[in-house]
């Protein structure tokens, strides 16, 4: 497949490569006196889809933003492949290997569709002002490249039609497609989804799971932060479930479903059987 | 835009969703502008060659052309300035705006960085400049190059330490401090013995004369031909930057600096890049300005001075280089135009419009005010790619409006007015196509397209009646008993004469009794231009 991520020597040498590819260590994350997520520790393995979900509110989002170095967490530590990652620039976290995509779109908007995904497939390019100035040939290289990955990623998300137009006049479903292509792009090892369906209709979620699926078997690993229920059930290998900034289950997606405080967190029960669960615990 | 995102829940599709799909599905049509760079790109190579060559002649030969300003074949009607000296003009003031332009497009219209400073830089390259190459220091020849180097590279280097530092710094921010930096350096100027204080420099020597261009503080034309091809090669630097890993990381910042460095984009170093760039462009043009005015004060680099520049990029259109280099050009020679706009005959009637040049800024900020109210986007908006795929009907129709824009261009500047007359048709022509093409598959046509074909007849007929009024008089004998009094015609014909035949019949001829072996205009208007001034009056 076109998309397929992008291995390079360095990587293969490397051959005890850690299994898990990404640890949540204890982390707790406190703005003033909001804590936003209290000791929340999970670990995502390579290869899997791995669902986040939680109610509104729950931390999920927070969670995302410490692993991507959005924000650095009060304690506790996020370990990326066996290192931490701290002191490291936002730019460096995702030249390490990770890739998210916004909640609330962040494309840029009057660039068009193929140069949103070029910039991030600009990552590990390393022409640098002069030779871009001089067109040396790495500069050739790295351009004619980058434009066949990008053409090949907006195909592969079925927007290819769509390229040349600028990303604010992309329809909304577009817009989140060329958030995922912009994300995958920068060949990361973990891709993050932040609610990809949102607001996409039960067709568009289908479509979307099986591109989920495939950019799995491509070689990323997925981390997929959802809401709809159906999606995450249907795609993720394990579930980690959040409320209030603490992990209540983890698991797969049969064990989530049934675990009776994941179905206190979403559907709520009475006074009597809250105590009942309580006691559980 | 769409910027909330229907945050989660399993919401089937409901009408609500639908009209919000609707409405962002359908934007594009309504957004796109006519890429005018896209339609003339689409032209064959020999028409843009024909549009485009006595373009580039007349810009260059522009400060010989503005003596031949009486005659409108050859002269050019609107572009010389006649309260001032046209040249000076367009050495002193033209060259160095357009590249203090490029240079701060770089930083505000492309990486989205606003430096209200920029001032500083220009002062930088002036004051750089105007220390290695005044008397004092007695640099010439090949060291005006070297100084012209050195000029550049200490305002890069004032980018990259103003910018080290304030890069950090974010929108509003970034101003004020930018702000206070283009002042420091004129206080800087105004306070340092060594710089000249409140006096400045004078004497600073001109570019050096080399090979068959002349240059003295007289005589700058040939800075002008030198001024424009180094405003060339930058601009061809720039697009290189543009279209490549730094461009594309500067429009990144531009547009939403967090996500750009979420997606890679090491955003202080390319911000940094921008600022080193944007300084020498700007340091460039302080040396040109240097090297022409010969003295520079502490006065010329004002915060003001700042904000006309911001001025001129915006109104060319953030983002694009043309747009830049048009917004530099009508910044500088604008006010100077505006000396002369009232014409002679207003000014014999009411003393108002004697007067009417000290109110030249006054009029040229009511222009600027009306373009942003009308344009707010700048006269050349940055670039929207078009689609480019086969049988879209769009580019064709763009197609001939670039057509028609061009052709308006060739008449206002007159000397290439034999075009009109074909780009008038082939636009027709063109239109018409699209017409039928858009009939056939049963759409409206295009509104641009009904707007290119009406001004494709009306320049085809505008340039044919000019032809004929100029072919005319000269198949024409002049009917018996007329004077020999200079008509319409004859005032803007210089080489027509009339002459009375033996049996007393005036006809028109050319001077080819003088001199039949002469044929450059240029030659022969010089002295007839004087005589046909002296007529009028």
């Amino acid at each position: 497949m076109a998309f397929q991520r992008v291995v390079d020597r360095s990587e293969m040498a490397s051959s005890a490569k850690p299994d898990r590819i990404l640890e949540v260590d204890h982390v707790t994350m406190k703005f003033g006196g909001v804590t936003a997520l209290s000791d929340v520790d999970f670990h995502i393995d390579r290869g899997e889809i791995l669902g986040l979900i939680g109610p509104n509110g729950a931390g999920k989002t927070t969670c995302f933003n410490v692993m991507t170095g959005v924000y650095e967490a009060t304690t506790g530590q996020v370990r990326f492949e066996g290192k931490p990652l701290i002191g490291l620039k936002r730019y460096q976290i995702t030249r390490l290997g990770i890739a998210r995509t916004f909640q609330n779109i962040r494309l840029f908007p009057e660039m068009t569709a193929l140069d949103n995904v070029m910039v991030g497939g600009d990552t590990h390019n390393k022409t640098s002002v002069v030779q871009a100035l001089l067109h040396l040939p790495i500069h050739k290289k790295e351009e004619i490249e980058g434009r066949k990955r990008a053409e090949e990623l907006l195909e592969f998300m079925g927007i290819a039609d769509s390229r040349d137009d600028l990303a604010k006049n992309l329809p909304y479903g577009y817009q989140r497609r060329l958030e995922i292509c912009r994300a995958l792009a920068t060949n990361p090892k973990l891709v993050c989804l932040d609610e990809p369906a949102a607001g996409f209709t039960p067709a568009e979620k289908i479509r979307l799971m099986d591109q989920i699926r495939e950019i799995r078997n491509q070689g990323y690993t997925v981390l997929l932060i959802e809401h709809d229920m159906s999606l995450v059930m249907g795609v993720t290998d394990r579930i980690v479930v959040l409320e209030f900034g603490k992990k209540i289950a983890e698991g797969s997606p049969y064990e989530v479903q049934n675990d009776p405080r994941v179905i206190e967190a979403y559907l709520g029960v009475d006074e009597g059987e809250e105590s009942l669960v309580k006691e559980d615990v | 835009m769409n910027q909330t995102p229907q945050s989660g829940d399993n919401i089937p599709f409901d009408d609500s969703m639908s009209s919000e799909f609707l409405r962002t599905a359908a934007a594009p049509k309504t957004v796109h502008s006519i890429p005018f760079g896209d339609a003339f790109k689409a032209l064959p190579t020999a028409v843009k060659a024909a549009i485009v060559a006595p373009l580039m002649l007349i810009l260059v030969a522009l400060p010989w052309l503005s003596v031949l300003n009486k005659t409108w074949i050859s002269g050019i009607p609107f572009i010389p300035t006649t309260g001032g000296n046209f040249p000076a003009v367009l050495t002193a003031l033209v060259v160095p705006f357009v590249l203090i332009t490029l240079g701060l497009n770089v930083v505000v219209g492309q990486a989205g960085l606003l430096d209200l400073g920029y001032v500083g830089f220009f002062a930088i390259g002036a004051y750089t400049m105007g220390v290695l190459t005044s008397q004092h220091a007695k640099w010439d020849g090949i060291l005006w190059l070297a100084a012209l180097v050195i000029a550049v590279a200490v305002a890069m280097l004032a980018g990259v330490i103003l910018g080290a530092p304030t890069l950090r710094l974010r929108g509003d921010y970034l101003a004020i401090v930018t702000l206070g930096f283009g002042e420091i350096i004129r206080i800087i100027a105004k306070n340092t013995a060594w710089l000249g204080a409140s006096e400045g420099i004078s004497n600073i020597k001109s570019m050096p004369s080399f090979l068959w261009f002349k240059i003295d503080v007289l005589e700058s034309r040939w800075l002008w031909v030198i001024g424009l091809a180094v405003i060339g090669f930058v601009m061809f630097l720039l697009r290189r930057l543009e279209f490549s890993r730094v461009g594309r990381a500067w429009s990144a910042i531009r547009e939403d600096e967090d996500a750009a460095e979420l997606m890679g984009v090491p955003t202080f170093s390319f911000k940094l890049w921008a600022f080193a760039i944007g300084a020498a462009v700007g340091g460039l043009g302080g040396v040109f300005y240097t090297t022409r005015t010969s003295a520079i004060y502490e006065r010329s680099f004002t915060i003001q001075q700042s904000i006309l520049f911001l001025a001129a990029v915006v109104l060319g259109g953030l983002g694009n280089r043309w747009g830049a280099v048009l917004g530099g050009f009508l910044v500088a020679w604008g006010p100077e135009k505006l000396r002369d706009i009232a014409p002679d005959f207003l000014k014999e009637k009411y003393d108002f419009f004697e007067k009417i040049d000290l109110l030249r800024f006054f009029l040229f900020g009511l222009v600027l005010l009306v373009m942003m109210i009308f344009r707010p986007q700048g006269l050349l908006p940055r670039k929207v790619k078009a689609r480019r795929a086969a049988g879209d009907s769009g580019v064709a129709g763009e197609n001939s409006a670039g057509l028609i824009a061009a052709a308006l261009l060739n008449v206002q500047i007159g000397a290439a007015g034999l075009l009109v007359p074909f780009v008038g048709l082939f636009a027709l022509i063109k239109g018409n196509a699209l017409r039928k093409q858009a009939t056939q598959a049963g759409e409206p046509e295009p509104g641009h397209n009904v707007v290119a074909r009406r001004i494709g007849l009306i320049g085809l007929i505008m340039s044919l009646t000019l032809a004929w009024m100029v072919i005319r008089p000269r198949f024409d004998p002049v009917a018996e008993g007329d004077s020999c009094d200079v008509t319409e015609v004859g005032k803007i014909q210089d080489d027509l004469k009339c002459q009375t035949d033996e049996e007393g019949k005036n006809f028109w001829s050319f001077n080819a009794d003088e001199d039949p072996g002469e044929a450059d205009p240029a030659e022969e208007d010089l002295p007839s231009d004087t005589t046909a001034t002296g007529g009028e009056s």
